[in-house]
C-alpha cells in the first residue's frame, strides 16, 4: 500500500469538494511537497549495478522522475501566477487549477509505478 | 467555503497522523499546508501573499532537491 502517496491523492480528493481555484492550486503544491521527500529517500540509496544488491536506486527511474518533476514544478508556478492574478477570469483560474492537478497526478503516478513512497 | 468542505479538511488534517508513517519531511509539509488551508477557510479569506511566497519557497526546495538527486 502506497501510504505516503495517499497524501497528494487526499489533497486532490479534497480539491474536488468545492475548493476555489486558489485553494486547489495551493493544495496541489502541498501534494507536491509531500511527494518529494519519499523520492529523495529512494534517490539517496546507492545506485543499482550488477554487483549492488537491493535496496538500490535505478538511475533510469531517477531520470524519469526528474523529467516529471520539471513538468509539475513549472505547472505549479504557472498556475499560481494565474490564480493570484485578479484580472484573470474564474474560468481561466479553474483551468489553471485543473492543469496543475493533472500534472501532479502524473508525477505521483510515476512515483507509484516504481513503488517510491510505498511501505 | 462550505462547512462540509471545512469539516472535510479538518478531518483529513486530524486523520493524517494515523495514515502517514515515516518520512518526517512529507508529514511536516502536509501538516503545514493543510494548516494554512484550514486557517484561511476558518478566517474566510484568500491565501495571503506571504503564504504564497512560503509555498513557492517550499516547492522550489523540493524541486531543487529532486533535480540534484
Amino acid at each position: 500500500m502506497k501510504k505516503l502517496l495517499i497524501l497528494p491523492l487526499l489533497l486532490l480528493l479534497v480539491s474536488a469538494c468545492g475548493l476555489t481555484p486558489q485553494e486547489k492550486v495551493y493544495a496541489a503544491g502541498v501534494g507536491y511537497q509531500t511527494a518529494g521527500p519519499p523520492f529523495l529517500t529512494y534517490a539517496n540509496l546507492p545506485r543499482c549495478s550488477a554487483t549492488r544488491p537491493q535496496p538500490c536506486s535505478d538511475q533510469a527511474v531517477i531520470d524519469e522522475v526528474k523529467r516529471a518533476d520539471n513538468v509539475v514544478y513549472v505547472a505549479l508556478e504557472q498556475a499560481k501566477a494565474v490564480v493570484v492574478d485578479p484580472t484573470k477570469t474564474e474560468s481561466v483560474a479553474a483551468a489553471a487549477a485543473s492543469a496543475v492537478e493533472y500534472a501532479l497526478s502524473v508525477f505521483t503516478s510515476v512515483l507509484a509505478q516504481y513503488n517510491i513512497g510505498s511501505k | 467555503m462550505p462547512q462540509l468542505t471545512l469539516a472535510l479538511i479538518s478531518g483529513l488534517f486530524e486523520l493524517l497522523p494515523s495514515v502517514i508513517a515515516g518520512v518526517s519531511g512529507a508529514v511536516a509539509a502536509y501538516n503545514h499546508g493543510a494548516g494554512v488551508l484550514k486557517t484561511a477557510a476558518a478566517e474566510k479569506r484568500d491565501i495571503t501573499a506571504a503564504e504564497w511566497d512560503d509555498w513557492s519557497s517550499r516547492n522550489k526546495a523540493v524541486h531543487d532537491a529532486i533535480q540534484g538527486a
